[in-house]
């Protein structure tokens, strides 16, 4: 389980890096078709998403500014820090749950057609 | 199988509304997807929050490299080889650190809010396109053509902003762009001059005329040319008069009249040219604009304690965030070495000094915009106007206001006649004639002024060049030299000369006969009494003019600085800095003894309706300092006397079916002041006959009653005058969260940083240059050099604003001039090769 959160989740850090937020769903969904054999899948690739995310909010995070620009940003958006910060990993791990589950479910259909 | 069913369900309803709310902004909120993705969305903005210690980049143009060297202020100091090399790496620099505001002004100034507003910015856009700014713009750009110093100087600032939105990285995308789900459009040479045209729209549009329009329609001509004076009925003007002291030039003001119903022609000619701003700006007492002022003084080597000139100004405008000013440095050697700060979107530095002279504004607020009511073939649909008994045909022009996808949101048709904007106002076409209309050199006179080694060499570099808005234009120089000149175009009207009427547009008598010559233009040169300052007063005597050039402001800061200034033989630069913000106020000097007096009187006459109060709130203003330092607890109280007298005494002109509040300024009440029995006193609501003391009581009992009421017990903590009267900066966008709001202040209305209304206008620069052997400056303003608010540097200035104190600002001749503990950026511009 943990190989393939890791794995996943780079796929989606390199993924959102060079494709931005449409990533997620196509990677998660590729994910879903090709191990939709695997008992709870879509829910590794959420999980996977959430990684990816959180590891490139650090990478930004790193920069020194990073508190003050949560706070400005979800002043901005009359939120808390923390629910926006929550907001973006939901958001990708919504993405990706399902996404990877209709691909779990066209990966059956289409395994199902081949027989 | 059911569950299965239901997972594919809820799986395609969460997926198809994740890409939903991923690509599509649902007002307020932005596109989720690309703004909230953290390696190029909004979290990735962290990332370009400061500038890297060494960067590179390339502007196409250059012709060599361009070091810029930022110091711990943020500040950028080009060191190039040209001019124009210089102006391309500025444009780089401000677009880095002023992106959206570059991109957000000119929406503005051009007229195409709708651009990223929509519908709701139409009535901002249209104010703009029917004062013919836009058009003008492009006139300019045609008049400066191709090989003009302006000219060339736009296409280089263009090139540097371009290149900069060309290299920049997804993660530097200001938030506010991805907030409105846009990016920024290639910078445009004209853009520039729309930006100076929006200055001449601040600046050059004075409320009084229109006043005294409308006064006029409620008590009679002669009533209101009283009640709205050109001449300020206190007199210390700008070029000095010889005076030692203010001259009070006081009459009797005429008892209200029947109404002028025409006047209201005259009103609603000159509000259809208005800025909707000022019409909307209304607080008794303190007539619109009263804020918008400035300004500026120096003092000769005679009175200076060091023995070299000293300059001080500070411009005040709409407070904002980012602020309107970005102070940067620009050395060419042998050609260019200057410093200062530009309004970014306009190259010049437009306010700042070189190695040897140093330079400010304020000001005129000169009578530059007239109405012609014109004769039209067809009054719905006009083609021609007829002057001197010939058609002339009239310039058509459709402006088409865009939304967000380029789709039309209105087309408005609008006519041109030889003087400019033609409107509907009344039943009547009437046009407008404004200098705004017709400038554009005046970038070209900050560049020449630029180079200038005296005062007197700047001051003629303007007047070749400046035309508006026209300003009080202040400089000092290293030879110990200090002038001033109200600089601009001042037009000659025929008639009386006065432009506050409908003017007959079927003649041609009526048009301007030209300009006042230099020569006639208020100004002052190594004055005898060792000292120039302006403060939007009057600039010259009317006993020494026979044109009116502006000044409609109240004296008050005038009167004070010249006060601090005649006591002073021996002026510090750290005096220079203190009465900047000094808290004292001529306006309450004048005032508070007739508030005294009047307690007095009336408590000897027994008249007065509450004895008991009327002593408690005599006493506490007695005890009051005059002065709006933060924790004063007495200004409240005068503030709050002077507004109800206004109220009170103006009831002649208040309130009005049309809903329009009027008030004459307070140097018109003070003038009334020596008239005790003036039929301006009686309060037409009582069945009695009030004098001025019986007003003056009455209202100091109400103004304590009401403090009290609202702030507590007097002299407590709750009339400390910081928790009261505050500075309020907005963002460009009104985003509260970017916004600097609630901010205490010290100064109200009338003080040398005045404090009036809602606090968004203010001292928007604060500058002081010792102009010994090595010049040598001191300044802020309320802000910071980047505009990305999650930028240390967004808002690092304002407690210093606040306080009043101000930084020495560094003025290196050559890079390796700044220490290495002075610099916290290096970035290198390259040619494209």
């Amino acid at each position: 389980m943990i190989r393939v959160v890791t794995i996943v989740s780079a796929i989606l850090v390199a993924a959102t890096w060079f494709a931005g937020w449409w990533g997620v769903p196509l990677v998660a969904a590729i994910v879903g078709v090709l191990l939709c054999t695997r008992r709870g899948i879509a829910g590794l690739v959420a999980l996977a998403a959430v990684v990816a995310w959180s590891v490139l909010i650090l990478v930004d995070g790193a920069s020194g500014r990073f508190g003050a620009l949560a706070d400005v940003v979800a002043r901005t958006l009359t939120l808390p820090a923390a629910a926006l910060l929550a907001v973006t990993l939901l958001f990708a791990a919504l993405l990706a749950w399902s996404a990877a589950a209709l691909g779990v479910e066209i990966g059956r259909v289409s395994r199902r057609g081949g027989e | 199988m059911i569950g299965r069913t239901l997972r594919v369900i809820v799986a395609v309803l969460v997926l198809f509304g994740g890409l939903f709310v991923g690509a599509r902004a649902i007002a307020p909120a932005p596109a989720l997807g690309p703004f909230l993705e953290p390696a190029h969305g909004v979290w990735s903005l962290a990332r370009s929050t400061a500038m890297p210690a060494r960067a590179d980049g390339s502007v196409p143009g250059l012709r060599d490299s361009v070091q810029v060297v930022y110091d711990d202020r943020a500040v950028p100091h080009v060191f190039a080889r040209s001019e124009e090399d210089a102006y391309r790496a500025l444009g780089f620099v401000v677009a880095r650190d002023r992106l959206f505001q570059l991109f957000v002004q000119t929406l503005a100034a051009s007229g195409r809010l709708t651009e990223i507003g929509g519908a709701q910015t139409l009535p901002l856009d249209r104010e703009m396109r029917q004062l013919g700014l836009p058009r003008a713009a492009e006139r300019a750009v045609a008049r400066a053509g191709e090989t003009s110093a302006m000219s060339r100087v736009a296409r280089a600032y263009a090139d540097g902003i371009n290149a900069y939105i060309r290299s920049m990285p997804a993660s530097a995308l200001p938030l506010e762009f991805r907030l409105l789900g846009i990016t920024p459009p290639e910078w445009k040479p004209i853009d520039s001059y729309y930006l100076q045209n929006r200055m001449g729209w601040t600046l050059a549009n004075i409320a009084n005329e229109r006043d005294r329009a409308v006064a006029a329609a409620r008590v009679g001509r002669n009533a209101a040319v009283a009640l709205f004076p050109d001449d300020s009925p206190i007199q210390e003007p700008i070029q000095p008069n010889g005076q030692h002291a203010p001259r009070l030039d006081f009459h009797r003001l005429p008892p209200a009249g029947a109404p002028d119903s025409a006047s209201m022609l005259v009103a609603a000619a000159a509000d259809a040219f208005a800025p909707s701003q000022q019409l909307a700006q209304r607080e008794p007492g303190e007539p619109a604009t009263r804020s918008l002022a400035s300004n500026n003084w120096a003092v000769s080597p005679a009175r200076s304690a060091s023995g070299h000139a000293l300059l001080a100004g500070d411009p005040h405008l709409d407070l904002t965030l980012p602020s309107i000013w970005y102070e940067t440095h620009l050395v060419v050697p042998g050609a260019l070495d200057i410093y200062g700060v530009t309004i970014p979107g306009l190259p010049p530095v437009v306010i700042g000094f070189n190695r040897d002279m140093a330079w400010t504004f304020t000001n005129t607020g000169a009578d530059v915009m007239d109405v012609y009511v014109e004769q039209v073939d067809d009054m719905r649909h006009p083609t021609r106007y007829r002057v001197d008994g010939a058609w002339r045909p009239l310039e058509r022009r459709v402006e088409v206001y865009r939304g967000r996808h380029g789709e039309t949101i209105a087309a408005d048709t609008m006519y041109y006649t030889h003087r400019g904007p033609l409107q509907l106002v009344r039943g009547r076409w009437v046009s407008l004639r404004w200098t705004v209309l017709e400038s554009g050199s005046e970038a070209a006179g900050f560049l020449a002024g630029s180079h200038a080694r005296t005062a007197r060499e700047f001051e003629d570099a303007m007047a070749a060049s400046y035309r508006a808005p026209a300003q009080n234009m202040l400089a000092a120089d290293r030879g110990g030299h200090i002038a001033i000149r109200s600089t601009g175009r001042f037009p000659i009207r025929p008639g009386t000369g006065t432009g506050s009427v409908l003017f007959d547009g079927a003649s041609s008598a009526s048009d301007w006969k030209g300009d006042a010559p230099v020569a006639d233009w208020p100004q002052g040169f190594d004055p005898a009494q060792g000292y120039l300052t302006s403060a939007n007063q009057q600039p010259i005597d009317p006993r020494a003019a026979h044109i009116w050039f502006g000044g409609s402001w109240d004296p008050w800061r005038a009167l004070r600085i010249n006060e601090l200034l005649r006591a002073d033989s021996a002026v510090t630069v750290d005096a220079m800095r203190r009465f900047q913000t000094d808290p004292g106020s001529a306006r309450a000097d004048l005032f508070v003894p007739y508030f005294l007096r009047a307690a007095q009187r009336v408590a000897a006459r027994g008249t007065g309706a509450n004895p008991a109060v009327l002593e408690e709130a005599a006493r506490v203003l007695a005890q009051w300092d005059r002065r709006y330092t933060k924790t004063n607890t007495g200004a409240v109280l005068f503030e709050a006397a002077l507004r109800e007298t206004a109220v009170e005494t103006w009831d002649e002109l208040n309130p009005h079916a049309d809903g329009r509040r009027l008030f004459p300024s307070s140097a018109v009440l003070l003038e009334l002041m020596s008239d005790s029995a003036s039929a301006w006193w009686d309060d037409r609501n009582t069945p009695a006959v009030e004098d001025r003391d019986a007003i003056l009581a009455s209202s100091l009992v109400s103004a304590f009653l009401a403090t009290r009421r609202s702030y507590g017990a007097p002299g407590g903590s709750g009339w400390e005058w910081g928790k009261i009267r505050h500075a309020n900066i907005n963002h460009l966008l009104f985003i509260p969260a970017l916004s600097a709001l609630g901010l205490p202040v010290q100064g109200g209305p009338g003080t040398l940083s005045p404090s009036s209304g809602n606090g968004t206008q203010g001292a928007s620069w604060r500058m002081v240059v010792e102009l010994g052997p090595t010049l040598r400056a001191w300044a802020t303003y309320p802000g910071g050099q980047s505009g990305n608010p999650a930028s240390a540097r967004y808002r690092d200035r304002l407690p210093q604003w606040l306080a009043g104190t101000l930084e020495a600002v560094h003025v290196p001749m050559r890079p390796s001039d700044l220490a290495a503990s002075q610099r916290s950026a290096t970035l290198v511009l390259r040619p494209v090769r």
